[in-house]
Order: structure tokens, then C-alpha cells, then sequence
């Protein structure tokens, strides 16, 4: 029980411990503390040990993704003295030169370099189509779920039709086809294939909303349609929806990673995490496998970041889990 | 149920056309088309290019194209023939039935357009080969994934389970093709032990399903078996840790559901064994789900081979598929997606289906 001291207003955070309180001191100054959905979240969330560490490690990289490229920025023509150049590139070492990832083969970049240029531009992929992807699914799914009937079998049909197709295939041909190059459209193209899980999900869930008696109460009272997609269906159904972006994040950074890895991605001078990659398997068979390690633990550690997180936040942003 | 599996297989043909407009669709608008390869050329006159369009069609409005493509219009046909084949019946009928030889309905995906061979004879010597990989990892991740997922849900909240668990996360978070390449860093470049890519030795061994290596499998048995396997640990094993992870959640989970009902507690307040109730009771409900969520794997399967074979150049169709693309070859790339489209949704299908047969509370009418 908390100390209470004489005659102060006191906030207690859960209704047994006012309970309580009340029942030995009737005369005191008690209060049950009020949070909105988002403080409880959080406080769920914060309990999470796992998430809390996921989430440390995903914003830990995007740090380093934001600082990397202004504190090390990548020159594609800064390469290295001839005297200096040596077989198969330096393995990591801190000196005499600073190399903590070693180098790459041919052209000797320094991994650490690309690496943190690479997560940086990686991530604004990722975000991006997960952002853009995001929003189109949301919409597609809600109209699709609240209006029903001859619309919905079209459009989820053609999301069921689209989804038999591995997605990697679509992405795939798209990038090298419909012309890839810049970061911009090979985001464009992750975030125009990328909705059509979310649209299913979002759907589902309206599908269940939609029959709600607040819903009914609102449509009653003369609410428009679009006004209860927006602000009655869709601020409910926001939870699920995070937690899919929150995952589809790692799930592009992945498929960047393969797409650019195959050489179908962003332009191969720019350092993304599967640009980097793409050129360090030949590199192998010669004895550098720091250019293939360092690139991929990167991603490792992002997605398994994002996936933790995605357990916690899954747990916390459900109104009926406990505080 | 009969009526319910023909209601069904009538359903997928709608999916089965959209996605193939998509494929054509997205062929359509990729800039240059068949004829760039050509284009440049300055040995090529507009005269033999007009020649090339013409006698392959490509002159002819887009939906002609289409419709010839998918084998419902005859390229022979005039006006309103185009849908009557060569025997009089309409096109789009099987062959033996009268209707016409062309297009993806008659499994005919044209020619490959960088060497000229058959699209189907690419595939048919391609796809035993994915079948091999993709069949041997299935096979083992299901095994595992059961082992480890049964395990963690009788083991629940022990240094087991959290060990299994924390397993399967970082497993999750491995990149495919990445792993790959981690493993021909450590087995292959450092220790030595594997090969690092190919499916065959290419001094000793023989290419596989050929003549000659059936012949070198009569003779050689266990060189031959021995060769494929060496070839095959790598990436099954990489396909097989990256997939494992996602079933054996799924397999938990269901388990532990199932140890909740009522008549677990039943069998378990008669005396039954644990082993019995946890074989017998609990893990055949738990089954149910599990059967459905393969048949919706499959498409994983697919990628994760494509990202295997190209990082163990494994000759299989992903491999093909990575290469036709890089070449331009549209063919080759618009019949493996066709392929893999018709066995992914194929695959859902039978999952359902068999959802239908062994789950008695459900009734289709």
C-alpha cells in the first residue's frame, strides 16, 4: 500500500489499492488515476521485457541510420592510395587504420562506412513503403469491409488473386522491368505491391466493427458513411494495424535486402544493406567474409528488433489486456 | 463435400484469371518489350523487324495478344473464328477434345527468347529439381517444427521453452539468402566440408535426372545419393532454419490450446499417460490448424527457394527465374509465375479440403 500522508490527495493506479485505502482510511483524499488507451498502452507495453529491448534495438539502429551518414558519409570515389591497397581488402582492425569492419574487395570501401550509410537509406525505404503501403491497405480494406457486398468480392478478390503469387515474384519483375534505379521507386514499388495484406487484415476487422452497437448508435444519429469509417471503425481497428506495420517494416527491409542483393534494386553505387551484400559473395570464396557479415547482422538486428516489438505491442494495444 | 470441392475448384478459376492478367499486365508495360533486345541493332531493317512482329503476333492489339497467349483465341482464326480452333470446336477446349494447341491453357508458354528452347522443356528439367530442395526442407522443417513446438508447449515457461523460443525469433529475423551465405562462409570457404553451390560434383557427378545419371545411380548408388545429399545440406539447411521458426510458434500455440480443453483435463482425471494424452489427445486437435497453415506456406516455400537457389546456384526454377528476369526473357519469367500460381493456389485448395475431411465439426453443404 502506498504511504499516504495525512490529508494530501492521493493517486492510486489500480481500483483494488483504492479500495483499500478506502475501506481503512474513509477520510482521506483518494483518487483512481486516469490514463487514456495510450498511457495504458504504454504502461503494458514498458511491463513487455522483451519488447522494451526490441524496441531499444530498432531505434537504436534508426539512430544510427539518421547520424551515420552525416557523421560518415559515403564517397564512391573516395578510394584508397594505391600503396595502400592490399588482397582481398583489410580484415577488421582499429589500427593503424580504422577499419572495424574491414574493407570491401576491389575497390576497398570501408564496411563500417557502407554499413551506416546502408542502414540509413534502407530504413527510409522500408518506412516509406510501409507508411504508403499502409495508409492504401487501410483504406481499401475499411471501404471494402463497411460497404460490402459486389465492391468487396471484387476487390478481395483480386487481393486473393495477387496474393497466390509469392509477393518476391511480383517485386521481382516489377523492379527490374518497370525500371528501378533511384530508392524513390523502388519504394514506390514495395509500397503499390505491399498493401494487399494489410487491406485483407483491415477488412477482417471492420467486418467484426461494423456490427458494434456504436456503430449502429452512430449511424442512426445521421453520421455519414465516411465519417464512420474514419473516426468510429478505424480508430478502433488502429491496434492490429500497427502492429502489421510495425512488422511489414522488417518485412521490406528483408526484401530490400534480396531485391538489391540480386541486383534488380536501387542502384548498385549506393550503399543499401543488400547492395552491399550483392557484391561480397564473390568475395568469399577469397577469404572476406566481413563484407557479407557485418552488412547482414545489420539486418538482423533491425528486424529482430522490430519483431520483439511487434510481440509487445501486439500485448499492449489490446484494450482488454490487464494493466 | 463433393459439391463443396466443386464449388471450390469453380472458384479458383477467377484468381487464376486475374493473376494471369496481372503477370501479361505488368509484361505490358515494361518499356522496350520483346523487340529491344533487336532494336539497337544496326544489322536489323525495320523490314525484318515488322517481319518478327508480325509473325509473332505482337502487331496485334494488346487483348488479341492476351487472348491468344491464354489460349482462348486461335492465331489462325479470322473475325469472330478467332475463338473456333483449327478442328471446329471452341479454343479454349484441352486438345483431345478438339479445341486448340496454343496458349498457357494447352501448357504451352511459347519459346524462350534467349536460346530458343520450349518454355515447358525449361520447366519440366527445372522443377524436379526445386521439387528435390523444396521437397527434402518441407519434409525436415515439418519434422522439426513439430519436435520443437510440441516441446515448448508440455515444456511451457521452462528454460526449454524460453530456449526454443528465443531460437525461433532470431531464426525469424535471418534473412534468407544471407543465412546462405553465412553457412558457405563457414562450411564451405573456412571448414571446407560442403560445396558451395551447384547440385552436382562437376568432374564425378552427372547432371542430374539425365540418362547418365540414372545409369551412374544404378551402378554407384551411394555415390550418387551421396553427392545429391553433400549438394543438398546447405541449402536445406538454410531453408529449413529460416521456416522452421514460424511453424514451431504456430505448433506451440495450437498446443497449448489444446492442453486447455476439457477433454485433456477428462483423460488426464482417468489416468491416461501423459505421453498418451499429449500424443493421442492433445496433438491431433492441434493437427488441424497446423494442415491449414501449410497449404498457405507454400508460397514462403517458393520464395525462400528462389533466395536459396541463387545464393547455392542450385539449377532449380528460382534460379531460372532470377536469370530469365536479368535477361529480359519474358516467356520463361511469365510461365514459372504462371506455374507457381497454379501449384500455390492448387496447394490452398487441397488444404482446405482436407480442412473439410478431417475436421468432423464442420459441415460443407
Amino acid at each position: 500500500m502506498a504511504e499516504v500522508h495525512d490529508r494530501q490527495a492521493l493517486i492510486v493506479d489500480s481500483p483494488t489499492a483504492l479500495e483499500e485505502i478506502l475501506i481503512e482510511h474513509p477520510d482521506y483524499d483518494v483518487q483512481l488515476e486516469s490514463l487514456n488507451q495510450w498511457q495504458l498502452s504504454w504502461r503494458r507495453f514498458k511491463r513487455h521485457r522483451m519488447a522494451l529491448f526490441g524496441a531499444s534495438l530498432f531505434f537504436t539502429m534508426v539512430i544510427l541510420g539518421i547520424l551515420g551518414p552525416i557523421v560518415k558519409p559515403f564517397d564512391k570515389n573516395s578510394l584508397v592510395p594505391l600503396d595502400q591497397v592490399v588482397n582481398n581488402g583489410r580484415p577488421p582492425m582499429l589500427f593503424p587504420y580504422f577499419h572495424p569492419f574491414g574493407e570491401t574487395q576491389e575497390l576497398q570501401y570501408d564496411v563500417f562506412t557502407l554499413v551506416l550509410n546502408g542502414i540509413g537509406l534502407s530504413l527510409l525505404i522500408s518506412v516509406g513503403a510501409t507508411v504508403i503501403s499502409t495508409t492504401i491497405g487501410t483504406i481499401v480494406g475499411a471501404i471494402s469491409g463497411y460497404v460490402g457486398g459486389f465492391l468487396d468480392t471484387i476487390l478481395m478478390r483480386t487481393v486473393d488473386a495477387l496474393l497466390a503469387l509469392p509477393l518476391i515474384y511480383l517485386i521481382l519483375i516489377a523492379s527490374e522491368f518497370l525500371g528501378s534505379g533511384n530508392w524513390f521507386t523502388v519504394m514506390l514499388i514495395f509500397a503499390l505491391l505491399g498493401w494487399l495484406q494489410t487491406s485483407r487484415l483491415v477488412r477482417s476487422v471492420i467486418l467484426s466493427l461494423r456490427e458494434a452497437d456504436y456503430v449502429d448508435a452512430a449511424r442512426v444519429a445521421g453520421v455519414s458513411e465516411m465519417r464512420i469509417i474514419f473516426r468510429h471503425l478505424l480508430p478502433n481497428a488502429m491496434s492490429p494495424i500497427i502492429v502489421s506495420a510495425s512488422l511489414s517494416v522488417a518485412g521490406f527491409i528483408i526484401t530490400e535486402a534480396f531485391v538489391s542483393f540480386l541486383g534488380f534494386g536501387v542502384d548498385p553505387s549506393t550503399p543499401t544493406l543488400g547492395n552491399i551484400l550483392s557484391g561480397a559473395q564473390n568475395a568469399i570464396g577469397a577469404g572476406n567474409w566481413w563484407w557479407a557479415v557485418f552488412p547482414g547482422v545489420a539486418i538482423v538486428l533491425i528486424v529482430l528488433g522490430i519483431n520483439f516489438m511487434g510481440d509487445g505491442l501486439q500485448d499492449a494495444l489490446d484494450p482488454r489486456a490487464k494493466v | 463435400m463433393t459439391r463443396y470441392i466443386i464449388r471450390r475448384l469453380i472458384g479458383a478459376i477467377p484468381t487464376l484469371f486475374v493473376i494471369s492478367v496481372v503477370i501479361y499486365g505488368i509484361v505490358l508495360l515494361s518499356p522496350g518489350g520483346p523487340t529491344a533486345r533487336f532494336e539497337q541493332n544496326p544489322k536489323i531493317t525495320a523490314a525484318a523487324l515488322e517481319a518478327f512482329k508480325h509473325r509473332w503476333g505482337l502487331d496485334q492489339p494488346w487483348f488479341v495478344q492476351y487472348c491468344r497467349w491464354l489460349g482462348v483465341c486461335n492465331p489462325d482464326g479470322q473475325g469472330l473464328g478467332v475463338f473456333i480452333s483449327n478442328h471446329g470446336l471452341p479454343n479454349f477446349l484441352p486438345g483431345f477434345l478438339g479445341g486448340g494447341d496454343n496458349g498457357i491453357l494447352h501448357l504451352d508458354f511459347g519459346i524462350s527468347s534467349t536460346n530458343g528452347t520450349p518454355v515447358m522443356d525449361i520447366i519440366a528439367e527445372r522443377f524436379p529439381r526445386t521439387l528435390v530442395l523444396a521437397g527434402t526442407s518441407l519434409v525436415l522443417w515439418m519434422v522439426l517444427a513439430f519436435i520443437t513446438g510440441v516441446t515448448a508447449a508440455v515444456k511451457r515457461y521452462t528454460k526449454v521453452d524460453t530456449t526454443i523460443t528465443v531460437f525461433n525469433y532470431v531464426a525469424y529475423s535471418f534473412p534468407t539468402f544471407w543465412l546462405g551465405l553465412l553457412l558457405i562462409i563457414i562450411f564451405s570457404a573456412q571448414l571446407g566440408w560442403f560445396p558451395a553451390g551447384g547440385m552436382w560434383d562437376s568432374r564425378n557427378g552427372q547432371i542430374f535426372a539425365s540418362q547418365a545419371w540414372w545409369d551412374a545411380l544404378f551402378k554407384d548408388p551411394l555415390f550418387t545419393v551421396g553427392d545429391l545429399a553433400r549438394h543438398l545440406a546447405l541449402p536445406v539447411a538454410t531453408l529449413v532454419a529460416v521456416s522452421v521458426a514460424g511453424d514451431s510458434r504456430f505448433i506451440r500455440a495450437a498446443m497449448i490450446d489444446s492442453l486447455r480443453q476439457d477433454f485433456v483435463r477428462t483423460a488426464r482425471a482417468k489416468g491416461v499417460s501423459e505421453r498418451r494424452v499429449v500424443f493421442r489427445h492433445a496433438l491431433r486437435n492441434a493437427l488441424l490448424p497446423v494442415v491449414t497453415n501449410i497449404g498457405l506456406e507454400l508460397p514462403f516455400l517458393f520464395a525462400g527457394a528462389i533466395a536459396t537457389e541463387t545464393v547455392f546456384s542450385w539449377p532449380g526454377m528460382g534460379a531460372q527465374f532470377i536469370t530469365s528476369i536479368g535477361q529480359y526473357d519474358y516467356p520463361v519469367v511469365m510461365g514459372i509465375s504462371v506455374i507457381t500460381a497454379v501449384i500455390v493456389v492448387a496447394s490452398n485448395l487441397l488444404a482446405d479440403i482436407v480442412y473439410a475431411i478431417v475436421d468432423p465439426r464442420i459441415s460443407y453443404g
